[in-house]
C-alpha cells in the first residue's frame, strides 16, 4: 500500500511539472536561463518546506544539500549572465513552473510526519527527473550561446545527482 | 658586508622545509575527485581545486579542507605513511584515496 502510495505521489509530482512542459519549447537563451534559474529557486523553496517540517535526518540532509548547491548553481548564473551583460528574461514557462510550484507547496504544506517525508522525496524524484530531460533533450541542443551551454551542461551534471540522490531517498522511505 | 648575505640567504634556503615538499594537485570536477587516486610522500601537499559549481569538501578522519566553492582551492599536508581516504562531506560517494610513504 505504501509503495502504490509513494507511486501515487511521484505520478502527481511529475504530472505537476510536465504538465507544463508543452510551454518550455522554443525559448531564446536567455529565456532558458530564467527558467533554469526558476526551476532552483522552487527546489530550493521544497528544501525549506522540508527543513520546516521533516525530523528526518536524511531529508533533513538532502533539503541541505539542495539548498547549497542549487544555490551556487544560481550564483554561477548570476555570475555568467553579469559577464555577458545581458538579463535573463521572463516567459511563459517560468510563470508556469511557479504556477505548478505554488500547487505542490500547498500539498506539501498540508502533509507531516512519515507522510510528509514520502511526499518530499518523491516530489523531488519527479521534479529532478523532468527538469533533467527537459534540460538535457531540450535546452541544451538549443542554447547559442557556447559558455550558457556550458554552463546548463555544468548544471545537469549536479542536477543528475540529486536525481540519483532522490531515487535512494525514495527507495529508503519505502 | 657584501659577504653576508649571500651566506644569509643560503642558510635560510637550507633550513627551509618548505624545499622537501610536493605539491600534488587534485582536480574536483563533474562530481569526482581527478585523478581518484594518488601518492605522496610524509610532509608533502596536497591541493584540491573545485570546478564544479556545487561546494565540495575533502574529508578524511580528523582533518578536512573545509567548504571548497567554485574555483576555490583548499590544502593538506600528509602526516603519516598509510593509506588515506577521503570523501566529499557533501557528497559521500566522492571518494579518493593517497597511498602515503614515509618522507623523501
Amino acid at each position: 500500500m505504501t509503495r502504490i502510495k509513494t507511486a501515487l505521489i511521484a505520478a502527481a509530482a511529475l504530472f505537476a511539472v510536465s504538465g507544463t512542459a508543452f510551454a518550455q519549447a522554443g525559448l531564446n537563451d536567455l529565456e532558458i536561463a530564467h527558467a533554469a534559474y526558476t526551476a532552483d529557486i522552487i527546489d530550493i523553496g521544497y528544501a525549506k518546506i522540508a527543513l520546516a517540517k521533516s525530523h528526518n535526518a536524511d531529508i533533513r540532509a538532502f533539503a541541505e544539500l539542495m539548498i547549497r548547491d542549487h544555490t551556487a548553481v544560481n550564483e554561477g548564473a548570476a555570475a555568467l549572465l553579469a559577464k555577458l551583460k545581458v538579463t535573463a528574461q521572463d516567459n511563459a514557462f517560468s510563470k508556469a513552473l511557479l504556477a505548478g510550484a505554488a500547487t505542490k507547496t500547498t500539498e506539501l504544506n498540508a502533509l507531516d510526519g512519515a507522510a510528509f517525508d514520502r511526499a518530499y522525496a518523491a516530489n523531488e524524484l519527479g521534479y529532478h527527473q523532468t527538469v533533467n530531460k527537459i534540460v538535457g533533450e531540450t535546452w541544451i541542443p538549443a542554447v547559442k550561446n557556447a559558455e550558457v551551454k556550458s554552463f546548463l551542461e555544468q548544471a545537469l551534471v549536479t542536477f543528475k545527482v540529486h536525481e540519483e540522490h532522490a531515487n535512494h531517498m525514495v527507495g529508503m522511505l519505502k | 658586508m657584501s659577504r653576508i648575505i649571500p651566506i644569509i640567504i643560503v642558510t635560510c634556503l637550507c633550513a627551509s622545509p618548505l624545499l622537501a615538499q610536493t605539491v600534488h594537485q587534485v582536480d574536483i570536477k563533474t562530481f569526482a575527485f581527478v585523478p581518484a587516486t594518488i601518492s605522496a610522500a610524509v610532509g608533502d601537499i596536497i591541493e584540491w581545486t573545485n570546478h564544479d559549481f556545487a561546494p565540495h569538501t575533502a574529508t578524511g578522519d580528523g582533518w578536512s579542507t573545509g567548504e571548497l566553492k567554485y574555483d576555490a582551492t583548499g590544502r593538506y599536508i600528509v602526516s603519516v605513511a598509510g593509506v588515506v581516504v577521503y570523501h566529499c562531506a557533501y557528497h559521500p560517494h566522492m571518494t579518493g584515496t593517497i597511498t602515503v610513504t614515509e618522507a623523501k
